[in-house]
């Protein structure tokens, strides 16, 4: 059997830690810190790898739910966004790509902003509804994306930073026990 | 395909028509677009770019002149940096002097017309710290690619032995430096917001009209443009955020010199003295209202906790402190509620430069901090988090 991720991560850390770092000049502060962000992100990776597939299926959901609900105050959905709904719904099959669950997303992502930016020409009720769902989602996916890179130092909100297996745990909780009401 | 990072003249156009930016702005971003499917960022050859110096300095200068100790300088990153020595006449006399060349990488994270950061550092010679500006190649005719000349300063970046992210954010400051660092961060932000811009010395910037939202729907457009132009992938919240911010715009009261990027990193000092010797990278600098730039520096993802658990601002000192300190040295009042507004207009800004325009430069391998960059990226997070936070209470009234 081929050395597994994690494996083949700790030996391109211990590469990096052990031999190439301590072979640079101390004088290029530029090449040292690049191998340490370098180190980090291995680290970072490491991690996260067991759950790359997941986190992707969580956030399509979680785009699916919010498309649909936004459609749902927004007038009837354009045959575009029906078609998305209808496939973010049906691509969370365990042998579809991680990189196609994402490309769905970003569409479904681009087909938001169109709906928001019309409720919001609209104004008054179909505006805020729509700004609920998206604080709503956003609520839901930061706590997701805080999650997944904390590694990296930036999170100041220590009081609600979650693991990344009970960050995507909450968010399968939410997508699949609330779904979208008439408005 | 993604249309972005091979962008057609027709989408570079479209987004062109769409969005009401300054002059400058818009030369900068079409340059960025028009130069975005093209090579990715090698290595600069220092024996290269000390041949473009020298041809550079000879149509300069006018006595002869000698370049010494050329080499690149890490950190940075917005520009490729170079620090040499110059013996040159400088009218008077022979002179020898540090300087620094500041070359725009492929694309930078920060994009804008070189013409705007030398400006603002010329005119705010004498009253704040800043390097001297001595030449820009604006085009890049010389130099390849946009390039500026300034002195060098000395001066350190994190205190030694200190903790934080990359780019200075988070810096952790000892107790024994703040109360020197805290006064001249605060006092020398009073000093140019106080200053009444001359548009003759400032000529790459579009003066906002006074008693009108004109200059902050502008740079609401700025950013707005930056994103449509720059992301990877859309974020409903920025959706939301920025229809807020058009819809809320507030009136201006007063034109300052705005840096863009003021906080811990962006300054260099004097370990043992407790004093700031310049302020650094004024590429994102414009006219408009100091709000903007007071809201930037006290962001909760560039404070760090003191010693007693207490919040300090861009590392240094506490919100309240910071306001009255601010308040006193420039006789010029802080509006809470533009204030506020100013807090949710920074922290969209802040997530256009992270999640798109940091992710997008490192995506096309543009710069030699590539790795920084998508690092940096991952800032957009928490900033994300502040802004969802002060929109909930926004919608809610």
């Amino acid at each position: 059997m081929s050395p597994d991720f994690d494996l083949r991560t700790r030996v391109m850390m211990a590469a990096l830690e052990d031999v190439i770092i301590p072979a640079i000049d101390p004088k290029n502060s530029l090449a040292i810190e690049q191998s340490k962000l370098l180190l980090g992100n291995l680290g970072m990776m490491r991690d996260q790898i067991d759950y790359y597939h997941a986190y992707e299926t969580v956030e399509l959901a979680s785009l699916t739910k919010l498309l649909e609900t936004l459609s749902l105050h927004n007038g009837p959905a354009s045959p575009e966004t029906a078609g998305l709904i209808a496939e973010g719904s049906a691509a969370a099959g365990p042998v579809v790509a991680t990189s196609a669950l994402r490309k769905i997303s970003r569409t479904m992502r681009e087909a938001a902003r169109s709906i928001i930016d019309a409720a919001a020409a609209k104004g008054g009720d179909a505006e805020r509804e729509s700004q609920q769902a998206v604080l709503a989602y956003s609520e839901e996916a930061l706590t997701r994306e805080r999650a997944w890179t904390a590694g990296y130092g930036f999170d100041v909100f220590p009081e609600t930073l979650r693991s990344i297996p009970t960050s995507l745990e909450l968010a399968q909780h939410e997508t699949t026990t609330s779904a979208p009401r008439e408005g | 395909m993604d249309v972005r990072q091979n962008p057609t003249p027709a989408f570079i156009e479209g987004v062109r028509r769409k969005y009401n930016v300054e002059r400058t702005v818009d030369s900068a971003l079409t340059r960025k677009m028009n130069l975005r499917g093209g090579p990715r960022y090698a290595p600069a050859d220092p024996a290269e770019f000390e041949a473009r110096l020298t041809a550079f300095l000879g149509e300069q200068l006018d006595q002869p002149f000698t370049i010494k100790n050329l080499k690149p300088l890490g950190g940075g990153a917005s520009k490729e940096q170079f620090v040499f020595e110059l013996d040159y006449f400088d009218g008077e006399s022979r002179v020898s002097e540090k300087m620094i060349a500041r070359r725009s990488p492929y694309e930078s994270a920060v994009e804008t017309n070189p013409q705007r950061e030398f400006q603002s550092v010329k005119a705010l010679a004498g009253l704040v710290p800043v390097p001297k500006a001595y030449w820009i190649d604006e085009e890049g005719q010389s130099f390849g690619r946009p390039t500026q000349i300034y002195s060098f300063v000395g001066g350190v970046q994190k205190p030694s032995g200190g903790s934080g992210n990359v780019s200075g954010i988070g810096t952790y400051f000892p107790a024994s430096l703040r109360p020197g660092l805290s006064a001249d961060f605060v006092d020398m932000l009073a000093a140019f917001h106080q200053l009444e811009p001359d548009p003759a010395t400032l000529p790459a910037f579009d003066m906002p009209k006074l008693g009108s939202n004109e200059g902050a729907l502008r740079t609401i457009s700025w950013w707005a443009r930056v994103w449509e132009e720059d992301r990877l992938e859309d974020v409903p919240l920025m959706a939301v955020a920025e229809n807020w911010l058009r819809a809320n715009a507030p009136i201006l009261d007063k034109v300052s010199i705005v840096h863009g990027d003021y906080r811990s990193g962006n300054f260099l000092f004097d370990e043992a003295q407790s004093k700031i010797t310049a302020i650094l990278d004024w590429e994102l600098s414009y006219l408009g209202d100091r709000h903007a730039d007071l809201a930037w520096a006290m962001f909760d993802s560039f404070a760090t906790d003191g010693e007693n658990g207490e919040r300090l601002m861009s590392g240094l000192l506490p919100k309240d402190a910071f306001i009255a300190r601010y308040e006193a040295a420039s006789g010029l009042p802080i509006d809470p509620k533009r204030l506020a507004y100013f807090n949710i207009l920074e922290l969209w800004k802040g997530v256009v430069l992270t999640a798109a325009s940091s992710a997008r430069v490192a995506n096309g391998l543009k710069t030699h901090q590539n790795i920084l960059l998508a690092w940096s990226a991952n800032l957009s997070f928490p900033l994300m988090e502040s802004l969802r936070r002060l929109l909930t209470v926004e919608f809610a009234r």
